[in-house]
């Protein structure tokens, strides 16, 4: 299975950004309906993110332990795909380094290795 | 905050899990006919259940995310019917991703190869034989006679079947009956007091 890209990419930021939330709000505010709310939406976005990373299948083990990192694991396997795939391009005569267009769920994606 | 965290979870259930109920119950009988190679239309069906079920699959992953959340502002986290109802949901989601989703993305990788025509002639006067490379099926005869486990008669684009499909059929459906086992456990709840 190929990596999808966008959904990755999504799920990298929703992670993040529900976190930055989540800590902002118990530095300040600490709205607890705030911390109800946003504290599932991190956990589905992380654990969306090994999903991804796990069924893209091929995907090599430190991408996919990096995902695992919590907060920022999407962001990290994404960093370490774009610099698997340019590692992997310049020993191949690929001509096209940059991934194929995203199909949306399921789709697109770069195939890996 | 807790009857929104519920809305969600039982919201994103039956959103989420459904198609890929519906979508792997269908594949396949769907993965077959596009085996066969009548349609081919089917392979296009084929990719799209797969899509399907695994796109929603991952989404799906809300619902256990938010009925978590629920289960601990409503303070039953402990409770049989709930750990029963997890242990159920975990076995659920590892038969899908471990068995149901791979099987389906090897009969849409073999889709992808080209056919194996059944009794062709290839150039040098024989039959054609696993010469393509496609999915490991065994073959003793260099003819199209392939393991097939779907029963199908080989059309003229057929591909061999690298699936056992009667048991991703039934594995499908086991996915579908665990689910359904944590609905009925969440409704009645026994040993619960607030069970329904």
């Amino acid at each position: 299975m190929r990596v999808n890209l966008t959904a990755l990419r999504i799920a990298a930021a929703v992670e993040a950004g529900s976190l930055a939330v989540l800590m902002v709000n118990r530095l300040t505010v600490h709205l607890p309906a705030l911390t109800s709310a946003t504290g599932p939406v991190h956990g589905s976005a992380y654990l969306m993110v090994i999903a991804l990373v796990l069924l893209a299948g091929g995907t090599p083990r430190s991408v996919r332990l990096v995902a695992l990192v919590p907060g920022i694991g999407g962001y990290l396997a994404l960093r370490r795909l774009y610099r698997h795939w340019d590692l992997a391009d310049a020993g191949s005569t690929r001509n096209d380094p940059r991934p194929a267009p995203d199909e949306g769920l399921g789709g697109g994606g770069r195939p890996i290795g | 905050m807790t009857k929104v965290l519920l809305s969600v979870h039982v919201l994103a259930a039956i959103i989420f899990i459904g198609p890929v109920t519906v979508a792997a119950s269908l594949f396949p009988r769907y993965g077959r006919a596009a085996l066969a190679g009548g349609d081919p239309r089917d392979a296009a069906v084929v990719r799209l259940l797969h899509r399907i079920s695994r796109g929603y699959a991952v989404l799906g992953l809300t619902v256990p995310a938010f009925g978590v959340a629920t289960a601990v502002r409503l303070g039953v986290l402990t409770d049989a019917w709930l750990l029963a109802s997890i242990t159920l949901t975990v076995l659920a989601a590892l038969l899908l991703a471990l068995v149901v989703l791979p099987a389906q993305e090897r009969v849409v990788t073999a889709l992808a190869d080209p056919p194996v025509a059944t009794g062709a002639r290839t150039l040098d006067g024989g039959t054609a034989g696993a010469a393509d490379g496609t999915t490991g099926a065994t073959r003793t005869d260099g003819t199209a006679g392939a393991t097939r486990t779907d029963g199908t008669a080989g059309g003229a684009a057929a591909h061999p079947s690298p699936v056992d499909l009667r048991r991703l059929s039934a594995v499908s459906g086991v996915f579908a009956l665990l689910w359904a086992v944590v609905v009925v456990l969440m409704v009645m709840r026994p040993g619960s007091i607030t069970g329904a």
